[in-house]
């Protein structure tokens, strides 16, 4: 692992001229490039064996409105070598917006850079399908521009076509060319989704069938698009909080960990010791929800109804954890800004303890009626196998990169919270194929509930809250009482918390693999850009490939161990 | 000659009241069942003045109610008549297919001997085959008739399915006919009635153990039930064949599930199990040896009657345990396995049976 002023020196030495700035704040390397370098610097960074920056997380674009240079693109990257990080950044003008696009180096930044022309208008020049990917296709203007007004509405009809008669557009897709099936038969255009059994994330997929064989498929998603990123523009940082629930809604502590630890970073600031093992157990817990959810979807899918029914009940066991926690079940709003909602209940360890008895032993009966079952094995080995190399250059991340046998797992690889206390295994799988997807998720369980084992064995007395006023709001009985504290909350509510200026991401291990939070502080107390870069968006964009001259059926395991959840898919 | 009418009619009612209550006691069952096997309490909401102990009976009157007053939806640029025509082409095969199938021995009242079985044919075996293979011109017809691209998927998956697998079913009774030396499914019954070595009865299962679990196997494929319910395949074709049917048409496609799960349960209790026989009952009584114990005629029937149903319930138990705990097989894997797997075992026994039967002629049953 190279440290940021190595890697800064490494680039600038190469790019004496291109390099406008570099810096790092908070621990974050970051570079400014001039646009027409852009392309050299990133194959630069890939290929530099002391960088090795082979997985693209993200690209998004900060919009600084009134000045020259309005646009900002930012690309997120990552080594899975080094295990170090880069921020590039790079400035393109309000008038032309056009910046070259890294597809040629990451595949993977083919639906980012779509994401970012959609929502920013900022164009890629040499990008191969340059499509709106959540707004449909007559949707006037970009709705993360900050001159586009949050509450603009557009109706959702075509220009031209009569109201109530909304025919969405079908434009012409570079992987679907007509193409004549085996025996010269014409192919068959079926859609999956938005409203299909299999697609429980809300997503559309356009198949062209010869007879049961994918010729070609494209994946489109967007249809739980909420506009993430503009609600959380227009409130304080605190009210985010509910928003990063609503991401992945089936394990949303994770998500609420990553957005508080990246507010916190802006901060400089660190929580206490309890407060970090909480956030630890929290979100454990959560992550097992996640795997049971999906590894119990799959089974549903393949129409073993039972194992499904058994996840969902040891789910069921989660959520009442979950619910002593913070009284909440699913959507749980239970981290916050400096500390978390509420310490842990009296006899909670005993409760886990019984819970995960319970649980483990409903996983096994999980297990028991599929693991030796050869149906179930036969339509998961060598199913949606995708090298390991292949994974990384899409931006895959989490169990589905594991599976193909990367030990990539920021816990282990950038330790935070107290995850480097802590003794646990990464589980890797060595095919890369459905049934190792669904090995890595069963193991990973367990591994959780080790963890959380040795946190509530190991979870020290002390405050839950930093002791800053602020960052943190006063407790609730304390501003009933106290003047100082009642005008403490009151400056907290109506102003927000105000980092100082700066930028920063924060990258932690969600259930489905990176979650990052990308946040620039214009040092008011509402973020000037919130980014979550989400592992569901990533991961999903290789599902054409996976399933290209597959069978029809093969779709629905390799859709489900990829796990897209929509809400995190689609923001 | 009135009277002969009366008694086949209502031989015919009552075996069409037989099919259609055991596919609505089926429906119940496997409610139940699989709420038994998932840790839930399962269907409770139909009941009576609160009273939902009686759940089977409700169900059962509730269910063809609520299909019943629900809007038949009939999808634009469908053929409307062939879009009417595919679930009764569906239920119509399965039920005659059971009027072949002997439910006890004969009977005498007022000196006449009547059949507990609505046909007698002497060519029942290829009766009942032949309605079975009926049943995939609803399924084509439902696929076709639906203008729906995941029905026409589910239609093309349905025939070259049940086509493939009534080789295998085929083949298996071909030697079930080869040991019993008869077509008339009474007559195979009756040759299931001795005892082998005084103590294991006689029945098909320990003289075609192999050709029993073959065709158990494509009776499953051909009911289209999990692990071979591909043509419904809820999760890539939404509900395959049956996506574009409401209300009653709906409840047909339904109730033929049942039914042909009742049907392959009776022909694999009539092939394999002995049919309507009570091990070691003879017509007078029960023989354990040298001692015997002496029953009315009546008992004798209504015991038959019994074990027919419990053979048949027992099978269909089974057949819905095997549904709510397996997953779906993929198309390619399906064929494999019918072509590959079943196929050529199918014929191995039969060459095995063949020579086996020339060589010891005494063996023959």
């Amino acid at each position: 692992m190279a440290d940021n002023a190595t890697i800064l020196a490494t680039l600038q030495s190469r790019f004496t001229s291109g390099i406008e700035r570099s810096d790092i704040y908070r621990d974050d390397a970051s570079v400014t490039i001039a646009p027409e370098q852009l392309l050299d610097v990133a194959r630069f960074a890939r290929q530099e064996a002391s960088l090795s920056f082979d997985l693209l997380l993200d690209v998004t674009a900060v919009d600084y409105l009134g000045q020259q240079a309005r646009f900002e693109v930012v690309h997120h990257l990552y080594s899975t070598k080094h295990h170090h990080r880069l921020r590039l950044k790079t400035r393109v003008l309000e008038k032309e917006p056009i910046v070259d696009s890294v597809v040629p180096v990451w595949v993977g930044a083919n639906w980012l850079e779509r994401e970012t022309f959609d929502m920013y208008g900022v164009r890629f020049r040499g990008h191969p399908d340059l499509r709106r990917i959540y707004m449909y296709e007559e949707f006037q203007g970009h709705p993360l521009r900050k001159d586009y007004p949050k509450e603009r509405r557009q109706p959702l009809i075509g220009p031209g076509s009569p109201q109530g008669n909304y025919q969405p557009a079908i434009p012409e897709i570079p992987g679907l060319t007509h193409v004549e099936g085996l025996l010269g038969a014409e192919l068959m255009r079926v859609q999956l989704g938005p409203s299909h059994p299999a697609t429980h994330g809300t997503v559309r997929i356009l198949l062209d069938l010869d007879g049961e064989t994918i010729v070609n498929a494209d994946v489109q998603v967007g249809y739980l698009h909420r506009g993430f990123e503009k609600e959380c523009e227009s409130g304080f940082y605190y009210q985010a909080i509910p928003y990063t629930d609503r991401l992945n809604y089936s394990s949303a502590i994770l998500c609420n960990v990553g957005y508080c630890m990246a507010v916190e970073k802006l901060f400089g600031a660190e929580v206490p010791p309890r407060c970090q093992f909480i956030r630890v157990i929290g979100g454990e817990i959560a992550r097992i929800a996640d795997h049971l959810l999906c590894v119990g979807a799959t089974a549903l899918e393949l129409n073993a109804f039972t194992p499904f029914l058994y996840a969902l009940q040891a789910r069921e066991l989660i959520w009442d954890l979950v619910n002593a926690m913070c009284g909440a079940r699913v959507t749980s709003n239970f981290v916050r800004i400096g500390g978390v909602s509420a310490d842990l209940p009296a006899g909670f360890a005993d409760q886990c303890r019984a819970a995960f008895k319970r649980l483990l032993e409903l996983v096994e009966d999980t297990e028991g009626l599929l693991l030796e079952n050869p149906i179930f094995r036969a339509r998961m080995e060598g199913v949606g196998v995708m090298s390991a190399e292949r994974l990384i250059e899409y931006g895959v991340t989490g169990p589905l990169l594991r599976a193909a046998g990367v030990d990539l797992d920021l816990r282990r690889a950038q330790p935070y919270l107290v995850y480097d206390q802590l003794d646990f295994d990464v589980p890797l799988g060595t095919q890369g194929d459905n049934m190792d997807r669904f090995l890595v998720r069963l193991a990973e369980m367990r591994q959780s509930v080790r963890i959380v084992e040795q946190c509530l064995k190991m979870i020290p007395d002390g405050p839950i809250d930093i002791d800053d006023p602020a960052l943190r709001f006063p407790g609730k009985g304390r501003v009933y009482g106290r003047m100082e504290e009642l005008i403490n909350q009151f400056k907290l509510v109506t102003e927000g918390q105000k980092p100082p200026p700066g930028e920063v991401y924060v990258g932690t291990e969600s259930a489905n693999g990176e979650i990052g939070y990308f946040l620039v502080s214009d040092g008011t107390g509402k973020p000037y850009k919130c980014r979550a870069r989400t592992p569901s968006f990533s991961n999903t964009q290789p599902l054409a490939e996976l399933v290209r001259g597959r069978l029809l059926a093969d779709m629905v395991p390799t859709f489900d161990m990829i796990n897209m959840i929509g809400g995190e898919c689609d923001r | 000659m009135g009277l002969e009418i009366l008694i086949a009619a209502v031989k015919a009612l009552t075996v069409i009241l037989m099919v259609l209550s055991l596919a609505g006691v089926l429906g119940w069952v496997e409610r139940k069942g699989s709420a038994l096997i998932q840790d839930r309490i399962g269907a409770n909401r139909a009941s009576i003045f609160g009273f939902a102990g009686a759940g089977l009976v409700n169900t059962m009157m509730a269910d063809p109610l609520k299909f019943l007053t629900k809007e038949d939806v009939i999808p634009t640029g469908v053929d409307k008549l062939l879009h009417t025509l595919a679930p009764c082409v569906n239920l119509f095969p399965v039920i005659v297919a059971f009027a072949a199938v002997p439910f006890g021995d004969t009977v005498e009242i007022a000196g006449r001997t009547i059949q507990l079985q609505a046909v007698q044919l002497n060519v029942g075996v290829l009766f009942v085959l032949a309605m079975a293979s009926l049943g995939v011109y609803g399924v084509v017809l439902g696929g076709w008739a639906s203008n729906n691209r995941f029905s026409l998927l589910g239609g093309i998956r349905g025939s070259a399915q049940m086509i493939s697998y009534e080789l295998g079913m085929g083949l298996s009774v071909v030697v079930v006919v080869m040991t019993f030396g008869t077509l008339d499914l009474q007559e195979i019954v009756r040759a299931q009635g001795h005892m082998i070595g005084g103590i294991l009865p006689g029945w098909g299962v320990f003289y075609q153990p192999v050709a029993f679990v073959l065709f158990f196997i494509a009776g499953i494929a051909e009911t289209k039930r999990v692990p071979f319910d591909l043509p419904e395949g809820e999760s890539e074709l939404v509900s395959g064949y049956f996506t574009e049917y409401s209300g009653i048409k709906y409840l047909m496609f339904f109730m033929t599930d049942f039914a042909e799960i009742a049907v392959i349960s009776a022909l694999v209790s009539t092939f394999f199990f002995g049919g309507w026989q009570v091990p070691f009952l003879g017509d007078d009584g029960f023989h354990f040896g040298s001692t015997s114990m002496a029953l009315p005629k009546l008992i004798v029937v209504l015991l038959q009657l019994a074990s027919f149903m419990v053979k048949v319930l027992f099978f269909c138990w089974f057949q819905i345990m095997v549904r709510w705990t397996m997953p779906r097989l993929r198309y390619d894997q399906l064929m494999r396995f019918g072509w590959k797997g079943m196929l050529p075992v199918s014929l191995l026994n039969l060459v095995v049976t063949a020579v086996v039967i020339v060589a010891f002629q005494e063996w023959r049953v």
